[in-house]
């Protein structure tokens, strides 16, 4: 296996994954540029979040090798900790805690001193529109407050590489807005942003690299633009997945 | 009124209108009983097993209610044979009211309780209410309910009073299904709330302990009463709604008609009353106009930090976070704020049995067994940290690699609490027995075993992590829970046997001299030191490499 190449802030190399006999992950070669803003594109059950579950060190491979900024994810993994922010799951967090508990529980867990957790967190709780629900345990949350308080928790140590799991997923417009211009904050410090998402627009609007993958393999890579070939992104990624495009109809609905 | 098909801008004129084909309706009758009675036995064999037969399904689902007939019936049967069958069927009749009325509560409110999960259907007042009836009333519990009080029916003296007591059987279960009925509906939407799942699991585990110890010692405390006492109280129940009916039924038991058909004639006025409440509360719901808004969830034992209360002493670092995060759930997560007032109260009734026994007489025992009780009963929850790491698993994965410091963290609240609650019981029991001497030995002997424990603790939740359900109550979530609470226990108690050991020997020290139980409790603590050391030497990399093990099959 190759070495990969140093400049990469997430660099996979023939990654794979099987479930029960099916491979979710067949041979992934990967790598995101340093300080880009990656959109990953992929239908249900592509082997998205398991492609990005394996980099940031949640599961094991059965092959290939994820690094991140040069560290490999499983011979060094104090250093890949130090370096992600993660928001994969907004259903598993801790539920008897407030918004302003676990960010000081994550900060400190992350070796953060007290006052800089303590700035950083209201800062983050304001920005996110989540100052006014302080003493609000998370089990009480909406979705898009957990999605929220995922996105602060990934936050708070400056992350060198974000990695999000359908950021958009439940989020009202005007907090889309929100995080989109954090993202937009992130990247333009000089951190990666890698995302997943099924919002065409969303990827279209913030991504400079995109990576389309379909059954556990990527399938087309490259600059925004060279993704889209000069067609629009989601006509790019129904070529490249290979969907159905023809027209549905349902013959007992009236005409 | 407008045509809801057609919308109108704010000065009144006509903007546009949507096509007006008629949606289609069901029929108000179009639902049969029977309809209802298939819905509710799919809705039982799919709530009860999934993936298992119908038929089995439905048996477990006759099952309870089919012992409680035949316990019911028996007690009729048996209990009539020591001439007093009226207070036999009064507390049958309690008890069976009492339970309708807490079922929707402790167990929570589905979908053949709760008319708001019927209310969006096309139905009406009326046949909303069918609904819910024939859900309600279809089942092994009503029907169990009228045969165990009909069976008063058999020692009635004559035929007339026999159907008294039928009508009475009825009209009590009428009136027991309109109020419980009344009252869930009022509670249809609190009750889906997370703070009432809170207090509901709370109140389950008490009502469950309540029964059980009424069961145990409540024929036992009746019998201790004066005669004239359980006359009053018999009498005081017998003219309360809940007892008005069974207490007619008895009268007429007693040869005394009148009196019971005028008893029988109230308790029908009352279940009318529920049955028109829980009418109303039908059609404004129907029509929307419920006031029973969702009960305001924000959690009032909120904290904005981590560190108040018992856990401001704690550092800021990560040692200090895992421990403020594991107190705070210990405060908030209904099983783990039960254990916290069970466990030690357990604790407490077992020593207190054994300060009254024969071994008591003065001696060092009393003490010492109090100390390992306390701390057994205390420390058995962080025997299974990363089991009962909750829904929150992935997060430590991604955050950090330091688990000594999470893992020593979440049991310093326990070995804390466990110290607190042996030295508390030891200095008391000490002081009951006079034995002042061994207030010393025994506080640094529950630093030792609070030590001791916490370390075996960690060392068996890395290598025995057991997943406990987040919620409780939820299809084989009460099993797993009953699964892994046995297999900590056992565990629990096969850590706690060399501790035993050294209690023994530390009391032989102590009875030799009192200087020598101090010793012995000083070696003992520095030995608890070193078990806790080694449990959590190399524990980061061992956790590190078996996270994605371990975080997988707690969040399958």
């Amino acid at each position: 296996m190759p070495p990969p190449p140093a400049v990469s802030a997430l660099s996979v190399r023939g990654l794979a994954k099987a479930f029960a006999g099916r491979w979710a992950v067949a041979g992934v070669d990967l790598d995101v540029p340093r300080g880009s803003f990656y959109g990953l594109l992929g239908p249900n059950g592509a082997g998205k979040t398991t492609m990005l579950r394996m980099a940031c060190g949640l599961l094991r491979p059965d092959a290939g090798g994820t690094w991140i900024d040069g560290w490999s994810t499983w011979e060094h993994p104090v250093e890949v900790k130090a370096r992600i922010g993660v928001v994969l799951d907004s259903d598993h967090l801790f539920e008897r805690l407030t918004g302003p508990e676990l960010l000081e529980y994550l900060g400190l867990i992350r070796g953060v001193d007290a006052p800089t957790v303590k700035q950083r967190s209201t800062e983050l709780l304001a920005a996110l529109g989540l100052a006014n629900d302080l003493d609000t345990l998370i089990v009480d949350y909406s979705a898009g407050m957990r999605k929220k308080i995922g996105l602060a928790s990934a936050l708070l140590h400056a992350p060198s590489v974000l990695i999000l799991d359908e950021p958009f997923e439940a989020v009202d417009p005007v907090s889309a807005r929100t995080i989109r211009s954090m993202l937009e904050a992130v990247r333009r410090s000089g951190s990666t942003v890698i995302m997943s998402s099924h919002v065409m627009a969303q990827v279209e609007l913030m991504c400079d690299h995109v990576g389309i993958i379909a059954q556990g393999q990527m399938v087309s890579v490259g600059t925004l633009d060279q993704v889209r070939g000069g067609g629009t992104l989601e006509e790019a990624f129904v070529r490249a997945v290979g969907a159905d495009a023809a027209q549905v109809s349902l013959s007992w609905l009236p005409q | 009124m407008s045509d809801p098909a057609t919308l109108a801008s704010d000065d009144g004129s006509v903007r546009t209108s949507l096509p007006t084909r008629a949606a289609p309706r069901l029929n108000e009758s179009s639902a049969s009983v029977l309809t209802y009675a298939r819905l509710k036995r799919r809705l039982v064999t799919n709530t009860l097993l999934s993936g298992a037969s119908d038929w089995f399904s439905f048996l477990l689902w006759l099952l309870p209610a089919a012992i409680a007939t035949t316990v019911g019936v028996a007690a009729m049967v048996l209990g009539s044979s020591e001439a007093r069958t009226d207070w036999l069927v009064l507390l049958v009749g309690f008890v069976i009211w009492f339970g309708w009325l807490t079922a929707p509560v402790i167990f929570g409110s589905d979908d053949m309780i709760d008319p708001t999960r019927l209310v969006l259907l096309p139905l009406g007042p009326s046949e909303l209410r069918r609904a819910l009836l024939v859900l309600t009333a279809v089942g092994p519990w009503p029907v169990g309910g009228l045969i165990v009080l009909a069976t008063a029916a058999l020692f009635a003296p004559d035929p007339i009073s026999a159907w008294v007591i039928l009508v009475g059987a009825v009209i009590h279960l009428v009136s027991a299904i309109s109020w419980s009925r009344a009252g869930s509906t009022k509670l249809s939407q609190a009750v889906d709330s997370r703070s009432w799942r809170d207090r509901r699991n709370l109140l389950a585990s008490l009502v469950a302990s309540m029964a059980g110890l009424s069961f145990q010692i409540g024929p036992w405390l009746w019998r201790q009463l004066p005669d004239q006492v359980r006359e009053v109280t018999a009498t005081v129940v017998g003219w309360t709604p809940l007892g008005l009916a069974p207490a007619g039924m008895a009268d007429a038991l007693a040869g005394h008609l009148g009196l019971g058909v005028l008893r029988i004639g109230l308790a029908g006025v009352w279940a009318l009353l529920g049955a028109a409440l829980w009418s109303r509360q039908l059609t404004a719901l129907v029509r929307g106009q419920s006031s029973a808004a969702a009960a305001s969830d924000v959690g009032s034992d909120a904290r904005a930090t981590l560190f108040n209360g018992a856990m401001s002493w704690v550092p800021r670092n990560p040692i200090g976070a895992a421990a403020g995060r594991e107190w705070a759930e210990m405060l908030r997560h209904p099983m783990l704020r039960l254990n916290l007032v069970l466990q030690p109260t357990f604790a407490l009734g077992a020593i207190l049995v054994l300060g009254r026994s024969p071994i008591a007489d003065r001696s060092h025992w009393v003490v010492f067994l109090a100390l390992l009780l306390s701390v057994m009963f205390m420390i058995e929850t962080p025997g299974n940290l990363l089991g009962r790491v909750g829904k929150g698993a992935w997060l430590d994965g991604v955050s950090t690699t330091d688990w000594r410091s999470v893992l020593v963290g979440r049991s310093l609240p326990h070995m804390v609490l466990a110290f607190s609650s042996a030295t508390g019981v030891a200095w008391a029991l000490a002081a009951y027995v006079g034995n002042w001497a061994a207030i010393p030995t025994t506080t640094v002997l529950a630093g030792a075993l609070s030590t001791y424990l916490g370390g075996t603790g960690i060392w068996r939740s890395v290598r025995f992590p057991v997943p406990v359900p987040e919620t409780i109550g939820r299809r084989m979530g009460a099993g797993a829970s009953a699964a892994s609470g046995f297999a900590s226990l056992v565990m629990t108690l096969v850590a706690a046997a060399p501790a035993g050991f050294v209690i023994i020997l530390v009391i032989v020290a102590d009875r030799f001299h009192w200087a020598a139980g101090w010793a012995g409790s000083l070696l003992a603590l520095g030995a608890a030191a070193l078990v806790l050391r080694s449990a959590t030497a190399g524990l980061s990399a061992d956790v590190g490499a078996r996270w994605p093990a371990i975080e997988a099959d707690l969040t399958v």
